[in-house]
C-alpha cells in the first residue's frame, strides 16, 4: 500500500493487493473490539451527572460507532470497484471520521495487549512476544501512520 | 391637584452581584492519542493559538493532566462533551 498527499488536500491510498484490503478491514474489526463503552472510558476521571448518562454518552457511543461503520462502508465500496488495485481517498470531510475510527481501532489494541509498554522497546526485545502480539503491534504501528498522514495532509482547523 | 414632583415615596436602587462557582475542564493523558492530535484538538475546540495548545499539550503528557480552561458550568460542559467526541479524556470540576 502507498500513500501520498493530494493536491486538493486529503490522503490517497494506493491499495495494491489484497493484503492491503486485509489490513484496512482490520480497522474496522480491531474497533468494534473495545470491551468498555468509548463515552465511559472518556470520562472515568468524572462524577457523571444523570444529564450526562442520559443525553451525552448515548449520542458520542452512537457517534464513534457510526465512524467505525462509515469506513467499513467505504472500505468495501472501494473494494467493489477493483480488487487489486484500486484507490481510497480520505479528504478533509471524512478525516475525522477516518481518525476517530482508527483511534478505536488502537484503543481496543491497547485495552487487549497494553501495547503502549512496547513503545520504547528495542526491536530484539520484541522477539519474545507471541505471534498474536506481534501482529496487534504491527497493527497498531501501521494505524498510527494513518492517522499522522490524517493529521499532516488531510486535518484542517475548524474552530 | 397632587403635584407628582413632590412626592415622599423613595425610591431604594440595590445593587449585588452574584458570582458562580468556577469550573475547569481538565484534559488527562492517555496512552493511545498522539500528541499532534492532542495540540490539534485543543486548537480547535477551545480556539487557542498553536503555541499555548502545544504547551497545554505538553503539560498534559508531561503531568499526567492539565487545566486547560475555567469558566462556567455550562460552557465547561459544553468544552468536554467535544474534548469527548474527539476521543480525549477530559473531565470538569468544580475551582
Amino acid at each position: 500500500m502507498r500513500m501520498a498527499p493530494t493536491l486538493q488536500g486529503g490522503l490517497r491510498l494506493d491499495i495494491e493487493s489484497l493484503l492491503d484490503w486485509a489490513r484496512l478491514e482490520m480497522i474496522c474489526i480491531d474497533a468494534s473490539k473495545i470491551n468498555t463503552l468509548l463515552s465511559n472510558t472518556l470520562a472515568e476521571k468524572m462524577q457523571i451527572e444523570a444529564d450526562w448518562r442520559n443525553y451525552v454518552m448515548p449520542d458520542l457511543d452512537a457517534m464513534f460507532s457510526e465512524q467505525i461503520s462509515s469506513i467499513y462502508s467505504t472500505i468495501k465500496t472501494a473494494r467493489s470497484r477493483g480488487e487489486e488495485e484500486a484507490e481510497l481517498h480520505i479528504d478533509s470531510e471524512s478525516a475525522d471520521t477516518w481518525y476517530g475510527a482508527l483511534n478505536q481501532a488502537r484503543l481496543a489494541l491497547e485495552e487487549k495487549y497494553g501495547l503502549s509498554k512496547y513503545e520504547a522497546e528495542p526491536l530484539d526485545d520484541l522477539a519474545n512476544l507471541t505471534e498474536e502480539t506481534k501482529a496487534a503491534l504491527m497493527r497498531s504501528n501501521f494505524y498510527a501512520i494513518l492517522q499522522n498522514g490524517i493529521i499532516e495532509h488531510a486535518f484542517t482547523i475548524k474552530s | 391637584m397632587k403635584n407628582p414632583t413632590n412626592s415622599n415615596t423613595k425610591t431604594l436602587i440595590q445593587e449585588s452581584i452574584q458570582t458562580s462557582t468556577p469550573w475547569m475542564v481538565l484534559i488527562y493523558d492517555d496512552p493511545v492519542n498522539l500528541m499532534q492530535y492532542v495540540t490539534l484538538t485543543i486548537q480547535r475546540v477551545l480556539g487557542y493559538n498553536k503555541e499555548k495548545a502545544e504547551n497545554l499539550m505538553m503539560n498534559v503528557h508531561e503531568n499526567g493532566k492539565a487545566i486547560v480552561w475555567s469558566g462556567n458550568k455550562e460552557k465547561a460542559e459544553f468544552y468536554v462533551q467535544q474534548l469527548h467526541s474527539f476521543q480525549l479524556k477530559a473531565t470538569l470540576e468544580a475551582l
